[in-house]
């Protein structure tokens, strides 16, 4: 992870302030690949938080990645405080966001207004120091390449059993949800 | 006259030898038809979550994914199909999915240590992509999933293994 990157995530976490900030600000307005960057933090953070919100009955994921995918853009909060209850899901969103960052090269089309940049292999130089020093073991699954055109969608890891299984989350359009056969 | 019984001996040895070849041919046509050794294909279970509170289809068999969120969003998952397609390079496979759409798998690369590159893509019944392209690097037996398209009250659920 670059400096840059690790400058993008403690922007998105709101813990730049002053002249840094307004740093970041004036990058976001010119780089697209930054921009993209923060939606994937902020798209990664929506996900934690339905999940956190799992607990309660009732709860229906399709219908809440649907809604906070859709949602409106929304200002920059300090997220941290909602992470806590999430627990495990916290490593989750850890790795979807070096799944974001770690892309290659940057994005340098506009950034859709919906969509999730496409997501970054699983490759070693997208891990943390503290990733790094572990044994290297090549994952039994990777996904190298996601084109979700103008579609929502969402990479995480499940857990199962003896390791984990990359998911790609997909979600049809709200309209589309309501004109399918019941 | 020697010319005759000449001709009427190889005609003789060409009638005679006619049924051992049409037989070595039948022998042969079986072994044709196997798939070689080192066929891959992408073995697809199409699964459908709701919550009718039915529980989970033992066809699925051991899927510990699906009790983990959010998958354990939905208390019940029926097995609606489960295919293998061919992994070949440069002849991508087709399966109709339950909801019209098409997903389409195909061979990029086959990898040391029993590891294939494989795509696949959805696209809509009038042409469009649902989801355009995904590119995994896989060890043989390891699932990935796709999942999240609304189906019937539900969603479906697509796990995708490559297997020899």
């Amino acid at each position: 992870m670059s400096s840059n990157d690790r400058e993008l995530m403690r922007f998105h976490d709101g813990e730049l302030s002053g002249a840094d900030a307004e740093a970041v600000q004036r990058r976001l307005e010119h780089d697209a690949g930054a921009r993209s960057k923060i939606r994937g933090l902020e798209q990664t953070g929506e996900l934690v938080r339905a999940w956190a919100e799992h607990k309660s009955a009732g709860f229906d994921v399709a219908d809440q990645v649907m809604a906070r995918t859709f949602a409106p853009e929304r200002r920059r909060t300090r997220s941290f405080d909602l992470w806590l209850p999430a627990g495990a899901a916290v490593a989750l969103a850890a790795a979807i966001t070096l799944l974001v960052l770690g892309r290659g090269a940057p994005d340098t089309s506009p950034v859709k207004s919906a969509a999730l940049a496409p997501a970054a292999p699983l490759s070693p130089a997208s891990l943390s120091p503290a990733d790094a020093a572990r044994p290297t073991l090549e994952p039994a699954v990777a996904i190298e390449s996601v084109d979700f055109g103008e579609k929502q969608g969402t990479i995480f890891m499940v857990g199962s059993g003896s390791g984990e299984t990359p998911v790609i989350w997909l979600t049809d359009p709200p309209q589309n949800r309501h004109r399918m056969p019941l | 006259m020697k010319l005759d019984r000449r001709a009427f001996t190889l005609l003789g040895i060409a009638l005679c030898s006619l049924p051992a070849g049409v037989a070595l041919g039948e022998d042969k046509k079986p072994e044709d038809k196997k798939p070689a050794p080192d066929a891959y294909f992408a073995e697809i279970s199409v699964l459908h979550a709701t919550n009718d509170k039915k529980g989970i289809d033992e066809r699925i068999g051991e899927m510990p994914e699906l009790k983990n969120p959010p998958f354990s969003a939905y208390d019940s998952y029926t097995l609606l199909d489960r295919q293998r397609l061919p992994l070949i390079k440069n002849d991508p496979k087709r399966l109709k999915l339950p909801n019209g759409r098409m997903l389409e798998t195909k061979l990029l690369e086959i990898l040391p240590k029993d590891f294939v590159r494989i795509s696949a893509s959805i696209n809509q019944p009038e042409g469009g992509d649902f989801l355009p392209l995904l590119e995994v690097k896989a060890k043989l037996g390891q699932a990935f999933i796709v999942a999240g398209q609304s189906y019937k009250s539900g969603i479906l659920v697509l796990v995708i293994r490559a297997v020899k």
